[in-house]
């Protein structure tokens, strides 16, 4: 006992001084009134979270909701059949696909997504090229909306959605599929009631690694978005960079801090349930034996 | 009995691997079949080909008479129990017993009476709402054993189907497969590298070195006849002795004739012959070698006597039976002479 409380002290340290610490820093601002040049004013008060409450900000949180929430069940979506196709292959082959994923994080956030301004805008790849083959008279609309936002943000964690679910499908292994056939389950059948329920932790995990992401993400809804649909990230960096209200952005993020903090409980009691199921362990019990 | 399942000419490639090579057999209705062999011989992967799992690259698969060769394994009359038993974890030991006759349609009142059945017939009622990580190594092969059977194939593949358990838990588990496969009368083929457990259980055994077929017989002719020194080695407990056969006589060098049976042709050949069939004696009264005891170990009930003969490599393996009048008296460098009926011997070519 003494001994794992050793080897969990660098880690816990680390946790405490990152981020309780900040968490409870922000939650003391949060509580406090802004001055009239920025700054705060040492008054206790709830009024942070009454105005957070009131209807502007709501409909941008909830703007958020949806978007973030849409991202998540695209890159669930699109990842899945990845991760499944990927999880099928040779060993060798596996490591290979992985990396290949992987690779757009070599480059940098920013330049990725600039990236998707140039293929998106009016006069980008995707209109052009839809315009010289005759498809479309005047440009889609592909830049500045939600759309290009929850592409933006389906983009850049779809690898992470991957990665999540390749290593709770290759845990699985073959035998489960074959035993559902062996007792005549279809191909879709052997999906949906072994592979599927039996995935569930990657998917929680995955699913709460895009929308906890996404929902604070401000880069993307500004550059993709084009400002018209700022999400939460955006209103907590505007309320501490450019309004200078910090009580009111150390609400609004210790309201993030904790629905993040709510979803990571879900999914980890629900991994932690799945993986009494995945592994083999045995209740010990006296054996019966058969008279 | 008639010819229920048919393996023709089956061969089954893994790139330059011949997992299984051209092997036929015949299961016959409400046969106990056993397939024998060290591992990795391909006892696996013929049971894969029977179930579907892999297409085989030459050869094909009859059952009753119709070729299912291209059958997908989901509409096979056949259950494979898997090795692992891969019972679906999220699944209850009921919930994994319906779930073969979820996929037949089998629904409501009928679904469970049937379930029930199958689960009683194990044993395992008790231990119905149980998932499968709240149940011993034991009780889950009779879960995986239940969810095979309630589907009543035709053919019923076991894939070591007691390798997980216990020594004390096979036995046990040995006896209740046996009643099981003659209530239920379905065919049970039984993959098992353990020779005594195929001796015990099968009508008939099919034994397998390096994806071939070395001999198919009943346990008494495997144990009796073994056709080729792997056979012989590989059932039981087996003395050989290296020699020619000339006009029909064994000779070992040094040692001289040997009794054994009758026509074989002349040249070199090994003599074989099991240890509980030398007979062992304090005088010599016309037998054939002399010998001196080397060792006695009493096991329970028998005991094993290691005799040292001149000219020979290796001592000859004598098992003496309970009552045997030299059983006790037994004792280090002790001279002997041993002897067998001729019949008992076995004359190997390869
Ligand atoms: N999917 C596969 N790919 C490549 N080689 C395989 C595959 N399955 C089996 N083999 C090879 O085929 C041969 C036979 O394997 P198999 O599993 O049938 O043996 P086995 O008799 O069941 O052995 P064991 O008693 O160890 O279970 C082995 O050499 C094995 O390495
Ligand atoms: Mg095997």
């Amino acid at each position: 006992m003494a001994r794992r409380t050793i080897l969990m002290a660098p880690g816990l340290g680390y946790l405490a001084l990152l981020l309780i610490v900040p968490c409870l820093i922000i939650f003391a601002y949060s509580l406090f009134e802004r001055g009239t040049y920025g700054g705060i004013v040492y008054d206790p008060t709830l009024e942070n979270y009454q105005r957070a409450a009131s209807s502007l900000f709501a409909r941008i949180f909830l703007d958020s909701v949806r978007i973030a929430a849409t991202a998540t069940i695209v890159a669930l979506l699109v990842g899945y059949p990845a991760a499944y196709a990927i999880a099928q292959q040779p060993r060798n082959r596996q490591m290979a696909l992985l990396v290949l994923v992987m690779l757009p994080f070599w480059s940098n956030y920013l330049i990725r997504t600039y990236a998707w301004i140039v293929l998106l805008n009016n006069q980008g790849l995707i209109n052009r090229t839809l315009q010289g083959a005759g498809v479309i008279e005047q440009p889609l609309p592909l830049l500045y909306n939600e759309f290009a936002i929850v592409l933006g943000l389906v983009y850049n964690y779809v690898p992470f959605v991957i990665l999540a679910l390749y290593s709770s499908i290759s845990r699985l292994g073959p035998e489960l599929r074959e035993a559902s056939f062996d007792l005549g389950g279809s191909a879709w059948t052997t999906f949906r009631r072994v592979t599927l329920p039996l995935t569930v932790p990657g998917i929680a995990a995955g699913a709460v690694f895009v929308f906890v992401l996404s929902i604070g993400n401000f880069v993307t809804p500004d550059l993709l978005g084009g400002g018209q649909r700022p999400m939460l990230g955006n209103l907590i960096y505007s309320q501490y960079l450019s309004a200078r209200d910090w009580p009111m952005g150390s609400a609004l993020g210790f309201i993030l801090v904790v629905i993040m903090l709510a979803l990571l409980f879900g999914q980890a009691i629900l991994s932690a349930r799945a993986s009494g199921e995945g592994e083999a362990r045995i209740v010990p019990q006296p054996a019966r034996v058969a008279a | 009995m008639s010819v229920l399942l048919q393996i023709e000419n089956v061969t089954k490639r893994f790139g330059p691997i011949t997992a299984v090579d051209h092997i036929s057999l015949e299961v016959k209705d409400g046969e106990f079949f056993a397939i024998l062999g060290p591992s990795g011989c391909g006892k696996t992967t013929l049971l894969r080909v029977i179930a579907g799992f892999e297409p085989p690259d030459e050869g094909r698969v009859r059952l009753a008479g119709g070729d299912i060769t291209e059958l997908k394994a989901n509409r096979r009359p056949v259950n494979l129990m898997f090795q692992s038993y891969a019972l679906f974890p999220h699944m209850t030991a009921f919930g994994n017993v319906a779930y073969g006759l979820e996929m037949e349609g089998v629904q409501g009142a009928e679904l469970k009476k049937r379930v029930d059945q199958a689960l009683a017939m194990v044993r395992m009622s008790e231990f119905a709402a149980r998932k499968p990580n709240q149940l011993s190594g034991g009780q889950r092969q009779r879960v995986a054993l239940a969810r095979a059977l309630v589907k009543r194939p035709k053919v019923l593949l076991l894939d070591e189907p007691l390798g997980a358990l216990d020594r004390k838990l096979r036995e046990q588990m040995q006896i209740e497969l046996k009643r099981l496969q003659q209530d239920t009368g379905i065919a049970f083929v039984v993959v098992t590298h353990d020779q005594e457990e195929a001796l015990t259980l099968a009508d008939r055994i099919a034994l397998l070195d390096r994806g071939r077929i070395v001999q198919q017989a009943t346990p008494r002719e495997l144990y009796d006849k073994p056709v080729n020194r792997f056979a012989a080695d590989f059932i039981g407990l087996m003395n050989f002795i290296e020699g020619t056969v000339a006009r029909s006589t064994f000779q070992a060098p040094g040692i001289g004739r040997l009794p054994a049976p009758n026509g074989i042709a002349d040249g070199p050949a090994a003599l074989a012959i099991r240890p509980e069939r030398v007979q062992v004696r304090d005088a010599a009264d016309g037998a054939a070698i002399q010998g001196q005891v080397e060792g006695a170990a009493f096991l329970g009930q028998d005991v094993i006597a290691h005799v040292a003969v001149a000219n020979l490599p290796r001592p000859i393996v004598a098992r003496l039976a309970a009552g045997h009048p030299l059983s006790e008296k037994l004792t280090r460098g002790q001279q002997v002479w041993l002897n067998w009926q001729a019949d008992q011997a076995v004359i190997l070519k390869d």
